[in-house]
């Protein structure tokens, strides 16, 4: 009950944002960029024991941006110049330049180190074929449709690789499934390809989109578990799942990846009360908004233990300990 | 006629060797690493830039690329009274995110979030300007309303914010102001109201204007679009292509831009094709309208530097083929 866990990505150490400069100016091999890549994610492993989360993620140290890293491994796809997503935040944006194929597993590695870190499970992190899609420049399909669906293939194989190589828990991120809502359809039939045959708990993470537009809708989205973002919306997004039921689990973000302000523990409890009043406390994991990447490594440590300790506090008063 | 223009925030960053930095300047100027006197040089030299980029192009008319924008909304909401930054969400149907403001008291103009940048184009540059604010339709639509609780007085409360905007402009000399309205394609339903704000904001303003509607289709509020006070109605003819029509169908009395390549998919469209668009609005009339502008389909921030001018000279390209190419029927 109320198990925590984080939606995936973590702050680099300043070690490795130098270091994987480095490596894009020539003056760093792969091998040297890799070595200190498994030291940031056996360093976030030891963190997220110390602070007491129950289900780990490796923190994508390997990763820049969640939908780049995996089209920088794929056959068909270019990558474009920056362009802004948030803030001052750039990203380069893929483009699907031909027929989509998958050469060899992308995420099945790093998976498999960060697990052989720890006892506690660790989520294996993928990117939905829908976001794939909704984030790249498409100069090859011309249909959003086939683009998805050729999408959702290769993330199936990447998917069964991750259970093969022993994930228990599988996250297939679809944050821009809120983007169109007509097209939910498509993201549903998209999911279903890949998570068909699979035994891990899925995941589905989605933030920063109207939720309204897709509610109830989203429950037919074939995983077990909707992790969704509330704090950044003052929890005001709880009313929306009120009724209909909500009918799968889900982890409810209750920190602010955007903010520098560190939350309250109080703030973080009267956030998780909320969602008592809508969701059952076995249908609970805690969790934050999105990923910590825009973080310092302070601050998301920071944030991680006011939220374990929120939930401590919540469960001790709730005699679930 | 075919006037060339741009229509949104132009890429703040780019990977020509020698350009200005503004990525790492407000990195730089967050971590305190520099002063706001050197992130200001920074921006004003991104707005240089961005006009050399246009002008390069051959962009008639140019902006400062609204290179202090992250959001039509912004820079408004932090200018004026009233606003209170709220929550992260996605703009339209976009991989882009901002703050979408609260209203939390009277909406009050405090001073102009435009006018100094205009004046700093104007001294930058001889050529046209296109000056621009958000409507306020969009504006109101943008936001959260927890003061008002009634559209119609947040609606008419935004229109006089947006035109005190638009007289600061016409007093510094502006001569065409683009009004951003990407909510009415969204929201025919309200498209009373929304053009009576509209006609609030411009109504006796000596300054011409365009509102610029995208994402969305017109067809539905067409009418109401053609009886608004403005000079010049423009849409995004990619993302909805019917909006073409839409344009050319529109009363000759009234200018038009037409948003014809595509803002935000790096494709670069055939140029051909689009001479054959161009054709079409001068076998339509084209020649006889005030003014008819051809622009991107939206702000061409959504795609990298190098594709955004790969745009802006499609453009030019497609007017210098006009000639070249039969005339299709529409």
């Amino acid at each position: 009950m109320l198990e925590t866990t984080s939606v995936g990505s973590f702050p680099k150490p300043p070690y490795l944002t130098k270091a994987r400069n480095a490596f894009t100016r020539g003056d760093m091999t792969a091998d040297e960029l890799g070595a200190l890549e498994r030291r940031a994610t056996e360093e976030w492993i030891r963190c997220q024991e110390d602070i007491g989360i129950d289900i780990l993620v490796h923190g994508e140290m390997e990763r820049g941006d969640m939908t780049t890293y995996f089209a920088e491994q794929l056959t068909g796809y270019g990558i474009s110049g920056l362009v802004r997503s948030y803030g001052n935040r750039y990203y380069r944006k893929p483009i699907i330049e031909g027929v989509l194929e998958r050469s060899k597993p992308m995420a099945v590695e790093a998976y498999q180190f960060a697990q052989s870190l720890t006892r506690l499970p660790v989520k294996g992190m993928l990117t939905g074929p829908y976001t794939m899609c909704d984030w790249s420049f498409d100069e090859h399909y011309g249909s959003r449709h086939d683009a998805v669906m050729a999408l959702a293939e290769i993330i199936r194989d990447e998917a069964r690789d991750l259970e093969r190589a022993g994930a228990r828990f599988i996250q297939i991120d679809e944050p821009a499934i809120s983007t169109r809502p007509a097209e939910i359809d498509l993201a549903i039939e998209a999911m279903g390809v890949i998570t068909e045959g699979l035994k891990a708990m899925t995941i589905s993470h989605i933030c920063y989109g109207d939720f309204k537009t897709i509610y109830p809708h989203i429950l037919k989205l074939p995983v077990d578990q909707l992790d969704l973002e509330f704090a950044n919306s003052h929890f005001a997004n709880l009313e929306i799942f009120r009724s209909p039921k909500f009918t799968k689990k889900v982890a409810v973000g209750v920190i602010d990846v955007h903010s520098h302000i560190l939350e309250t523990k109080s703030q973080i409890k009267e956030g998780i009360r909320r969602a008592l009043t809508v969701f059952e406390p076995e249908q609970i994991m805690i969790d934050p908004d999105c990923g910590l990447k825009t973080r310092t490594v302070e601050e998301a440590t920071d944030k991680l233990k006011v939220m374990v300790d929120a939930v401590g506090e919540i469960k001790q008063e709730m005699g679930w300990e | 006629m075919f006037e060339r223009t741009v229509v949104g925030n132009q890429p703040k960053i780019s990977e020509v060797p020698g350009r200005a930095n503004l990525r790492n300047a407000r990195n730089r100027f967050d971590s305190g690493k520099i002063d706001a006197a050197a992130l200001e040089e920074c921006v004003q030299a991104t707005i240089r830039d961005t006009v050399a980029d246009q002008i390069d192009a051959g962009m008639a008319r140019v902006t400062d690329g609204r290179i202090r924008w992250d959001d039509p909304v912004s820079p408004f909401a932090s200018a004026h009274d009233g606003f209170a930054v709220g929550g992260l969400i996605r703009f339209f149907d976009n991989n882009v995110y901002y703050r979408r403001p609260s209203i939390v008291g009277p909406v009050r103009y405090v001073r102009s979030a435009v006018v100094d940048d205009f004046r700093l184009l104007r001294a930058m540059t001889d050529r046209p300007i296109l000056a621009s604010v958000c409507g306020p339709f969009s504006l109101a639509k943008f936001c959260v309303d927890d003061n008002y609780r009634d559209s119609n007085t947040l609606y008419h409360e935004c229109a006089r914010l947006v035109r005190a905007e638009i007289e600061a402009l016409a007093h510094a000399g502006a001569d065409w102001v683009q009004i951003d309205e990407p909510w009415l394609g969204f929201c025919p339903g309200e498209i009373g109201p929304a053009t009576e704000a509209i006609a609030t904001a411009v109504r006796g303003i000596r300054v011409k204007t365009l509102v610029f509607v995208y994402f969305a289709p017109i067809g539905a509020i067409a009418r109401h679009l053609w009886e608004l006070p403005v000079d010049m109605i423009g849409a995004d003819c990619v993302t909805e292509p019917g909006n073409l029509k839409v344009l050319l169908d529109g009363p000759a009395t009234k200018a038009r831009a037409f948003g014809l390549v595509d803002a935000r998919n790096t494709r670069l469209e055939p140029v051909g094709s689009l001479a054959k668009q161009l054709n079409t609005i001068v076998k339509r009339g084209g020649e006889r309208w005030p003014e008819c502008w051809l622009t991107p389909s939206a702000a061409l921030e959504f795609l990298p530097h190098r594709n955004a001018v790969a745009k802006m000279k499609l453009l030019s390209q497609a007017v210098a083929q006009l000639a070249d190419v039969p005339v299709t029927a529409m």
